[in-house]
């Protein structure tokens, strides 16, 4: 069952990407987003989730905070859909490693379009990552509120 | 700012990570399997979510992150650069998508002071209050810089 679910054609009929045709309607609908991301297809970030490797694999499993998990990379819609997973990395694996094997295996974004990702990841065509190192000016969390 | 809403934007991310975890509480777990069996799993278990999301109209809407603060988002936002500090992978075409964020935080920056403006110029009405008000606009001006980033 589980080789099953987890292999086309039910696999891959239920987890794919967006077509990127149409805006996603929690972007068009929220003034605080619409039109600044309107070429997103969705947001993508990675999970730790506990993993019981053998012995001799430990020390890879091994993540930063020092549990034994797989890094595993997952995509999703703004439906709460998934639209691109890639598991079983190594725990101790950076999520910007898992992109980039990702990347060149088979996550195909289409031109134009993104997904919204975090510092982790690298700033490149396909992902919109936020700004590093930025100090927020308290005024404006105040008025957050406002739009 | 931009960091802000794009760290709202994200937000569904985590939530799918919170519905995916407690639906299927195996991810909690540490799974005594090999190990090709165990990388399998989440593969499945979204494909399993996504299936329930079409098919099970009954499931209604899932918990909304409404619930959860403005803090809290920050709070993440500020984690995720201590966090990541080691990685040092850059895609080789960065430049275009540079500008590209750039860009966007200055759109977004541009109509909020718009909108900013126009409150203002209805609060206004009220004498009292425009010199505060005044004030608070120098001093949002001075720190425009950092804000276009954030």
């Amino acid at each position: 069952m589980l080789f099953i679910f987890s292999s086309p054609p039910f696999y891959s009929k239920y987890v794919h990407l967006p077509d990127g045709l149409a805006v996603p309607p929690k972007i068009q609908q929220n003034p605080k987003f619409w039109p600044f991301f309107k070429d997103t297809i969705g947001a993508l970030n990675g999970s730790h989730l506990h993993a019981t490797p053998p012995a001799h694999k430990r020390a890879a499993y091994r993540d930063r905070k020092g549990l034994l998990s797989q890094n595993c990379l997952f995509a999703c819609d703004f439906d709460m859909n998934f639209t691109y997973v890639l598991t079983g990395w190594a725990g101790s694996v950076t999520d910007a490693r898992i992109y980039e094997a990702a990347h060149t295996r088979d996550l195909r974004i289409l031109e134009g379009k993104y997904f919204l990702a975090d510092a982790g990841y690298p700033l490149c065509p396909g992902l919109l990552t936020p700004y590093r190192s930025v100090r927020y000016h308290l005024a404006e969390w105040g008025r957050a509120s406002i739009q | 700012m931009f960091n802000l809403r794009h760290a709202m934007a994200r937000n569904v991310i985590e939530r799918v990570f919170g519905v995916l975890k407690h639906r299927f509480r195996i991810l909690v777990l540490a799974p005594k399997y090999n190990l090709h069996v165990q990388a399998r799993i989440p593969a499945a278990l979204c494909t399993i979510h996504n299936f329930i999301r079409l098919h099970d109209a009954e499931e209604g809407p899932l918990p909304d992150a409404h619930g959860t603060s403005h803090a809290s988002e920050g709070a993440h936002v500020a984690h995720s650069d201590s966090e990541h500090q080691g990685t040092h992978w850059q895609g080789a075409n960065n430049n275009e998508m540079n500008h590209r964020r750039d860009r966007i935080a200055k759109e977004m920056w541009d109509q909020y002071q718009t909108v900013l403006h126009e409150q203002l110029g209805m609060e206004g009405l009220e004498l009292d209050d425009v010199e505060d008000l005044d004030l608070d606009l120098e001093d949002i001006d001075s720190g425009a810089e950092d804000d276009i980033a954030a």
